[in-house]
């Protein structure tokens, strides 16, 4: 399911990227997970908070603008909206059906941040996908217009770790 | 020049590059994502300028978020340029070896990073780039105060990442893109390194990288 401007635009006059005036860029595994490495690396009890908030009040600020023309959309339609938005952009196949207004689960069947861990350093430690937590931390607040202080995320299970799929769950407070 | 980049441009962004059912976009022999540039401005710096709180820390932030930079350009780059897609669009306007990076960086600016140009290209000595609207340093500028530094990491790896491949490495001869290959081509003696001598996030008009060999910039 999409609404309207969900779709990236291409400017071919300035070579940006946008979506809900906001910068898109491309970039691979390789880079996506060698910087959340060395992030790790680097702040280890810090790093993956950065970035799970990171994501958070990116994807927040996006999805917001999004919902924000279709206010009368029911809940449900709207996570709809974010797992669409969510594979078309690559980070992989979200099942948010057990996903409510108090929170919930959402499965990652796929994940572009489980898969490129395992793809380029084999199998993790721990679970890696804070970008998808953040993520889906702030569908669930766009969708609620709830304060971000209220939401708390966390990932069950990683398939980076060898689990068969990735469960993240989204708190509401 | 050989090299159409408004015709590049214009094949690449056709190629309607999105997620599959999988929600994956395997591509170039890589899983592409089209990422929010707010997220990687937000873990970089948050980063960086937390290394930067530990004064003997402030090279090594900038110098790991370059070589995240490199590894992105010898993957992503190096890619790109053993492709089916740019055997069909871009290889047959080439001439020269030269005309490799001018095609990468036609291509490269269909990656929403900003607008790249070639001010000065000395084959296997030095190459100078300027970028318009850099992701990095756009984000930078809005959400911080001036810089003291320039904050382009990525760009900086990208563009000595351009030279390596072509004058360090040989992607003509489209060679495996192995750990070992990396380390030839970004560990040498020979290799380049890019400085950032202009950026945005620190008030000036553009951002702007100079590429030349390590022995070369440390005399």
């Amino acid at each position: 399911m999409t609404g309207p401007g969900d779709a990236p635009h291409f400017d071919a006059q300035k070579n940006l990227v946008e979506l809900a005036g906001r910068r898109l860029v491309f970039h691979c595994h390789h880079y996506n997970l060698f910087l959340q490495r060395i992030i790790e690396d680097a702040l280890p009890e810090e790093g993956p908070r950065i970035q799970m908030l990171a994501a958070a009040e990116a994807v927040r600020i996006i999805l917001s603008e999004l919902f924000g023309a279709s206010p009368e959309a029911e809940l449900q339609d709207k996570l709809a909206r974010a797992r669409a938005l969510f594979g078309s952009l690559g980070f992989g196949l979200a099942q948010p059906e057990e996903l409510g207004a108090m929170g919930g689960r959402v499965q990652l069947a796929t994940s572009h941040y489980a898969i490129g861990w395992r793809s380029k350093f084999g199998p993790s430690q721990r679970p890696v996908c804070h970008f998808a937590v953040g993520y889906w931390v702030a569908a669930l607040t766009a969708a609620c217009n709830l304060p971000p202080e209220r939401m708390h995320g966390r990932e069950l299970q990683c398939a980076a770790t060898g689990a068969p799929s990735c469960i993240l769950a989204v708190e509401v407070q | 020049m050989a090299i159409d980049e408004r015709k590049i441009i214009a094949a690449v962004a056709g190629l309607g590059i999105a997620g599959n059912d999988e929600g994956l976009i395997p591509a170039f022999g890589l899983y592409l994502t089209k990422h929010l540039a707010d997220y990687y401005n937000r873990i970089s710096f948050a980063t960086v300028r937390r290394l930067e709180q530990t004064p003997e820390l402030i090279e090594d932030g900038a110098f790991l978020l370059i070589e995240a930079g490199h590894v992105c350009a010898f993957n992503t780059f190096g890619g790109v340029m053993k492709s089916a897609e740019w055997d069909a669009v871009v290889r047959p306007m080439i001439e020269s070896r030269e005309d490799w990076l001018r095609g990468m960086v036609a291509v490269v600016n269909t990656f929403g990073w900003g607008r790249w140009r070639i001010q000065e290209l000395v084959p296997g000595e030095r190459l100078v780039i300027t970028v318009e609207d850099s992701y990095e340093a756009t984000g930078w500028r809005r959400d911080y105060p001036q810089s003291e530094r320039p904050r382009c990491y990525l760009a900086n790896g990208g563009v000595a990442g351009l030279m390596n491949l072509l004058y360090v490495g040989d992607i003509l001869s489209s060679p495996e893109l192995t750990e070992s290959y990396y380390r030839q081509l970004f560990r040498g003696e020979n290799r380049f390194v890019a400085t950032e001598h202009r950026c945005l996030a620190k008030g000036d008009e553009r951002c702007e990288f100079a590429a030349q060999r390590l022995l070369t910039s440390a005399s």
